[in-house]
């Protein structure tokens, strides 16, 4: 009967593990058959799905032309012609600023607001209760941005809208919400986190669901109040989930969100200066002239500061706790 | 001869014979192929296209032999599509592009990727298509391609030569407050009753950050029809005037009153007028309340009019009947009004409104495909003979509609419209002299339709005919499009100092590049003029 050996204390962890011999491909494949098989749908997904696209990325550099040789990608070669049109514009560094400051927002803002909705969820004894607050938090989920954009109209409009009339019943005086720019990154968060926060809480759900209940028992009997158990158990042991979220949310911190933009401020050019992303740049200035090169161009910019930023914060984790990292 | 040796002969020529007919019959008949079509349309299906196609093909089995497959896609979807099916070998043989399309059809042509349909046209076989796409409908829907030879590449599909601009109304309003809508002082002060009268309505609702408002105010504020001296133009952002030397000069403003050069090539009508006339009509307009607060932010004009929020909007004349039904089926009470904003087609004056003879929606033959002549000689059959258009267009005779004589069709009795077939014509047949309207279109609006289809109405506008070639410059122009939007605020009256934002806004053209644009449209333009001369109208 084969035995674990006792596991070593992690610092010498990797130096008390026996050494593996080394084997190659086709016996290591031989060896477990059926966990590999196992393995290969995922493996075909991400390949067909997100690595084959990949070869996409060549259109950044021609003067794409659909009747061209492979799919397109046999078109006249431009080099860097592409990328003048964005990388020349006065307006790049503007968009690709907002683009970083929203997400970021987004993504902070997202995980605190979806961590302690999960510790309360979690928190609360009444079974009805919480069943209630669940499905109320993860129903707007569901509905399309271009549905709340209608509701927006009906919250934020200046004359008709439901916040206006209540400043004006209140003596106060009315803010005209579609010429003022200023107000809308924290419209936005408010609106992403009542959209989002509450389906987000399933991965802090489910992570607070497999901290053991004795971990728990033992704070009580060191004599920890419930307030303390959240502060040093529940919260403590969320780190890692949420260092991985972040990571993972960091990826994409290039990339706006057009749906949600789009649809609640649409070519409102009063409201450029803090809500205008790089994808609606882009939308804006290349729906009528639909050039997929110079689309391709931009799509490989925000995909290479999405990498650079992934494996940065991924480093940065891995030197705070070495658990945290993805890779 | 023996009998039997006398049958075996008998036999054998009736054999011959036989052999002969069907050898005639297979030289005669090709081989069938079957075209695939794609075109959007608000239906996936269209309804009883079966029984439509089946009456199609009895006539056209015995020369043409073909079958029609059409997928339907949506409006937006409609240019990647063609694109893929091209790039990806996938057989295509008829699709629906337009100016407005991704790609556009300019572009379409300028990769090569559409057929040349004059070499068909003028070869003289093909009647029909020569009958119906000639003149003016022909020309001016000709587009340049890479070669810099401008040839028609897509057949031009429209009812009309102008939408008819319109504003849209509340009648049953109007009728409550007294008021008649036939100038500018009457749609003034039925604006004004709305406001005082009616809480919640905006009087009225339009496209703010796409649309401008401020050029339609103005011709309203005009009142005169002007039937010659129409010289200038906007084309893609750039106003262009003609001078009296006959050369096109682009106006290095983007606003082009604010440039002498420009203004002083304007007719004297013009001159007379403040230059900054439109931008301080609209900023009345938006102060006095008429424009919506949030324009800007707009996004359901329409919606806003059919839910009872707007008393008026504007859209084409040429979508009257289901805008009638459409606010019928949503306020039953309601009654709906038409103000004609085509000072000409109000007027009923001619050479007052301009066309540029371009129609919104085309079909063309890709080059990838491998049934030209059979597409070809399909759309010729469809223009050979009015009942082969009206059965495409509106179905079986006597099934699906019915004539009311020759310009007009009814519904027979018992029809489910749901179910009747509901093939949309701007894909294939839309034609200014084979149009009908429904029997119920009111006189006065079938007299509108009557000037819009006659294209001697109109006079012709300075561009009709010509194709902005953007592709030396495309990297500006993307970043003009980007800024386009921003003038929106201005022209729609919504800024305090238009002056000041006018200065702001012509300092992001320059720095994006328009004067590069300017100069390409102005070399461009002054080429066109050397075949297409003004005229003074």
């Amino acid at each position: 009967m084969r035995t674990h050996p006792t596991l070593p204390e992690r610092d010498n962890a990797a130096a008390a593990l026996p050494r593996r011999p080394r084997r190659g491909l086709l016996s290591e494949l031989a060896l477990r058959p059926s966990l590999y098989l196992m393995v290969l749908p995922g493996v075909l997904f991400f390949l067909i799905f997100n690595y084959l696209p990949m070869v996409g990325l060549g259109i950044a550099f021609v003067d794409y032309s659909p009747i061209a040789p492979f799919f397109g990608l046999g078109s006249r070669f431009v080099g860097l012609e592409n990328f003048r049109f964005f990388f020349t514009s006065n307006e790049w560094i503007r968009v690709t600023l907002n683009t970083f400051y929203l997400n970021a927002l987004f993504i902070s803002s997202g995980l605190i607001a979806q961590m302690l909705l999960a510790v309360g969820l979690s928190e609360t004894r009444l079974q009805g209760l919480k069943r209630v607050s669940q499905t109320l938090m993860f129903l707007p989920n569901f509905i399309s941005w271009t549905v709340v954009s209608v509701f927006s109209i009906a919250l934020f409009s200046t004359k008709e809208g439901l916040i206006n009339k209540l400043l004006l019943m209140f003596g106060g005086k009315a803010v005209n919400f579609y010429q003022t720019a200023s107000v809308w990154p924290g419209l936005l968060v408010a609106l992403r986190l009542w959209k989002g926060a509450g389906f987000g809480t399933v991965i802090y759900l489910s992570t607070i669901a497999g901290i053991s209940h004795e971990v728990y028992e033992a704070a009580t009997i060191d004599g920890a109040s419930r307030m303390g158990r959240v502060r040093y158990v529940t919260l403590p042991l969320l780190k890692t989930t949420t260092a991985i979220l972040l990571i993972m949310s960091i990826g994409g911190i290039f990339s706006g969100d057009f749906g949600m933009i789009y649809a609640l401020i649409g070519d409102n050019p009063m409201l450029r200066t803090t809500t205008d992303v790089i994808d609606t740049y882009v939308y804006r200035a290349l729906r009528l002239n639909n050039d997929y090169g110079m689309s391709a161009a931009v799509g490989l910019f925000q995909s290479i500061m999405g990498f650079v930023f992934v494996v940065c914060a991924n480093a940065v984790a891995k030197k705070l706790d070495p658990d945290s990292a993805l890779f | 001869m023996t009998k039997p040796a006398c049958g075996l002969c008998v036999l054998l020529a009736a054999s011959m014979l036989l052999a002969g007919f069907g050898g005639m019959a297979s030289a005669e008949q090709p081989k069938q192929v079957t075209l695939e079509f794609l075109a959007p349309s608000p239906v996936s299906q269209v309804n009883d296209m079966d029984a439509v196609l089946a009456k199609v093909y009895e006539q056209t089995d015995p020369t043409l032999n073909v079958r029609i497959n059409y997928t339907f896609t949506t409006f937006d979807d409609i240019g990647q599509k063609a694109s893929l099916k091209m790039s990806s070998g996938e057989p295509l043989d008829f699709v629906f592009v337009a100016q407005w399309t991704t790609p556009s059809l300019a572009q379409m042509v300028s990769k090569g990727l559409l057929v040349n349909l004059d070499t068909y046209i003028e070869s003289g076989e093909y009647p029909g298509l020569a009958r119906y796409f000639s003149g003016d409908l022909r020309g001016n829907n000709a587009v340049t391609d890479a070669s810099g030879e401008t040839h028609l590449y897509a057949l031009p599909f429209t009812n009309a030569y102008s939408g008819g601009g319109a504003i849209y109304y509340r009648k049953d309003l109007a009728d409550k407050y007294g008021i008649e809508i036939k100038d500018y002082d009457s749609l003034t002060a039925f604006f004004d009753q709305i406001l005082e009268n009616e809480p919640g309505m905006a009087p009225f609702s339009f496209l703010g950050s796409n649309d401008s408002i401020n050029g339609t105010i103005t011709d309203l504020y005009r009142a005169d029809p002007i039937t010659s001296q129409h010289n200038s133009v906007m084309v893609s952002d750039v106003s262009i005037v003609i001078g009296e030397d006959g050369k096109a000069y682009a106006s290095r403003q983007v606003f082009p009153e604010l440039d002498p050069e420009y203004w002083s090539r304007l007719p004297d009508y013009r001159k007379a007028e403040d230059p900054l006339l439109s931008y301080k009509l609209a900023r009345e307009w938006y102060v006095k309340g008429y424009l919506e607060n949030d324009l800007l932010s707009q996004k359901d004009y329409e919606g806003q009019f059919m839910s009872g929020r707007a008393a008026s909007f504007p859209r084409a004349a040429d979508t009257y009947m289901d805008t009638v039904s459409r606010l019928k089926a949503a306020i039953p009470d309601a009654e709906l009004g038409l103000f004609m904003t085509e000072l000409g087609i109000r007027h009923g004056v001619d050479k007052a409104s301009g066309s540029d003879f371009r129609a919104w929606n085309f079909g063309a033959i890709p080059t990838t495909s491998k049934n030209i002549d059979r597409v070809v000689g399909f759309l010729n059959w469809i223009f050979e003979d009015p009942a082969n258009h009206d059965l495409l267009e509106l179905g079986v005779e006597g099934k699906h509609w019915v004539a009311v004589g020759e310009h007009q069709y009814a519904y027979p009795e018992g029809v489910d419209l749901n179910q009747n077939y509901n093939f949309y014509g701007y894909v294939l047949t839309w034609n200014p002299l084979l149009a009908r309207d429904h029997a119920d279109t009111p006189a006065f609006i079938s007299e509108i339709y009557q000037k819009m289809r006659d294209p001697n109405f109109y006079y012709k506008r300075v561009d009709a005919g010509f194709t902005f070639v953007t592709d030396a410059i495309k990297t500006e122009v993307a970043k003009i499009n980007d800024l386009k939007s921003m003038k929106r605020a201005v022209e729609n009256g919504v800024v305090e100092d238009f002056e000041g934002e006018m200065s702001k806004i012509q300092a992001q053209y320059e720095a994006a590049g328009y004067w590069i644009v300017v100069e390409e449209m102005e070399r461009q333009f002054n080429e066109f003029l050397l075949a297409n001369p003004y005229a003074g109208q």
